[in-house]
C-alpha cells in the first residue's frame, strides 16, 4: 500500500475515533444510575432489554 | 443490530442526545431482576421509563433506525405513564395514544388489545392505513398461536391488504406468507390459496422478491396446482447451498416431506443422515423424531418405536418423546 495513503487512512481513523468519543456519552452503569441521571437532566430512560443470543 | 446502530447510525445518535440509553443484559446480574420486574417477554424489548422508573411506552423488536427513532421520539414527547395514557384514551382517543398503547400491548403479548388499538388508529388516520394493517396482521400472526383470533378476522385484514391501492408487491407477499403459516397451523391450508395466487402474480419479475417467491412457489405448486412432484422439485431448488450436509436443513427438508406426505423414503434416509451429522444429543433426538414420524408414515410402526426409544435415551428430560413412544407403541398393538 502507498505510504501516503496509509498515513491519510491512519489520520482518518484517529479522527473518526475522536468524533465517536465526543458524540457518544458513557452509558450509566446501573438502572438506578440511569434514573438518577434522568432526574437531574429531566430526560426519559430507554431500557434496551437484550440477550447475547 | 441495535447495538451496532447505536455506534454508527446518525438518526439514532440524534435521539440519544435527548434520552438516556440503558442497555440491560437480561441474562446477567441486575439485568435478570430488571427484566423480571418489567415483565419482559421477548428480545429485544425497549421500555421507556420516567425518572421514577414508571413505564410510559414500550415496543418489542428493533424495527430499523428510522422507525426506532420515531418510536423513541414519540415516547419522549408524551411522557405520561401507560395508566395515564389509558385514562386519557378513554376520555379522548387520539392516534398517538392508540399507537402508544398498541405497541405497549404488543410488547406484553396482549395481541388482542394491540389489534384493537391499531384498528382504532387506522380509523383515525386513514392515510397511514398501510402501516397499521401490517401491524394488525403481525399481531394476529403471533396471537394466532393462542387462538386469540378467528380465521375470519385474519381474512378480513388480509383482504384489506390485497384490495388496497397502497399495498406493494412486498406487502402482498408478506400477507400470503403469514396467512399460509396461520392457515396451516389451523389445519386449513387451502384457505391460503387466493392469497398465494395474488402474491405470485404481484411479485412476478420483482428481483428483490425472488427468494421469497421461490419459497411461496412451493406452496403454489402444492395448494394451487396440486402437483406434488413439482412441489418437491421446487422445494429442492429452494434449499440453501450445502443443505445435504447440514443437520438442521436436512431435518427441515425431511419434515416438510412428512407434513405433505411426499417422498417419504428419501426423506427418512435424509433425516437419519441429519441425525448422524448432528453434534448435540438434543438435536440428534429432534431429527430422529422426524425419522420416526416418517418411518411410521411408511407403515413401519416397529421401526418408529425403535427410533423414538433412542430419542428418549438421548433426551430423557423431554416428555414429548415419551408421549411419542406411547403413541407409536399404541399404533403397534
Amino acid at each position: 500500500m502507498n505510504r501516503k495513503y496509509l498515513s491519510f487512512l491512519t489520520g482518518l481513523l484517529a479522527l473518526t475515533a475522536l468524533l465517536a468519543g465526543a458524540a457518544l456519552a458513557e452509558e450509566p452503569a446501573s438502572l438506578a444510575e440511569a434514573l438518577a441521571q434522568a432526574k437531574a437532566e429531566n430526560k426519559m430512560v430507554v431500557i434496551d432489554f437484550y440477550t447475547d443470543w | 443490530m441495535f447495538a451496532r446502530a447505536v455506534d454508527s447510525n446518525p438518526t439514532i445518535q440524534d435521539v440519544l442526545d435527548e434520552v438516556i440509553l440503558f442497555s440491560n443484559n437480561c441474562e446477567k446480574g441486575e439485568g435478570i431482576e430488571n427484566a423480571k420486574k418489567y415483565g419482559v417477554n421477548g428480545y429485544p424489548t425497549f421500555i421507556m421509563v420516567n425518572p421514577e422508573g414508571e413505564v410510559s411506552s414500550a415496543w418489542i423488536g428493533y424495527p430499523g433506525p428510522e422507525k426506532w427513532a420515531d418510536l423513541a421520539r414519540a415516547g419522549d414527547r408524551d411522557r405520561r405513564t401507560i395508566a395515564e395514557k389509558k385514562t386519557a384514551y378513554e376520555k379522548q382517543a387520539t392516534k398517538e395514544l392508540a399507537c402508544s398503547l398498541a405497541n405497549h400491548a404488543s410488547s406484553k403479548y396482549a395481541f388482542t388489545d394491540a389489534v384493537k388499538y391499531f384498528r382504532a388508529a387506522r380509523e383515525m388516520d386513514p392515510a397511514g392505513a398501510r402501516e397499521y394493517t401490517g401491524e394488525i396482521l403481525t399481531n394476529m400472526y403471533y396471537g394466532a398461536r393462542n387462538e386469540a383470533f378467528t380465521l375470519d378476522e385474519v381474512k378480513t385484514e388480509a383482504d384489506h391488504v390485497m384490495a388496497s391501492g397502497q399495498s406493494t408487491a412486498e406487502d402482498k407477499m408478506n400477507v400470503a406468507m403469514m396467512v399460509r403459516g396461520m392457515a396451516a397451523g389451523m389445519d386449513q391450508a387451502p384457505m391460503a390459496v387466493p392469497y398465494i395466487k395474488q402474491a405470485m402474480a404481484a411479485s412476478e419479475g420483482v428481483p428483490e422478491l425472488a427468494e421469497a417467491r421461490a419459497d411461496l412457489a412451493v406452496d403454489h405448486a402444492l395448494l394451487v396446482l396440486k402437483d406434488k412432484d413439482k412441489a418437491l422439485d421446487l422445494k429442492r431448488q429452494s434449499m440453501p447451498e450445502g443443505w445435504q450436509e447440514d443437520p438442521g436443513q436436512l431435518n427441515n427438508f425431511a419434515w416438510w416431506c412428512f407434513e405433505n406426505r411426499i417422498n417419504l423414503k428419501e426423506a427418512k434416509k435424509l433425516a437419519l443422515k441429519g441425525a448422524d451429522l448432528a453434534d448435540a444429543d438434543g438435536d440428534k433426538a429432534n431429527i430422529l423424531d422426524t425419522a420416526a414420524e416418517l418411518t411410521a408414515a411408511l407403515g413401519d410402526t416397529e421401526g418408529a418405536v425403535a427410533l423414538i426409544k433412542r430419542c428418549v435415551e438421548l433426551s430423557p428430560e423431554r416428555d414429548y418423546y415419551k408421549e411419542q413412544l406411547a403413541r407409536f407403541a399404541g399404533e403397534q398393538d
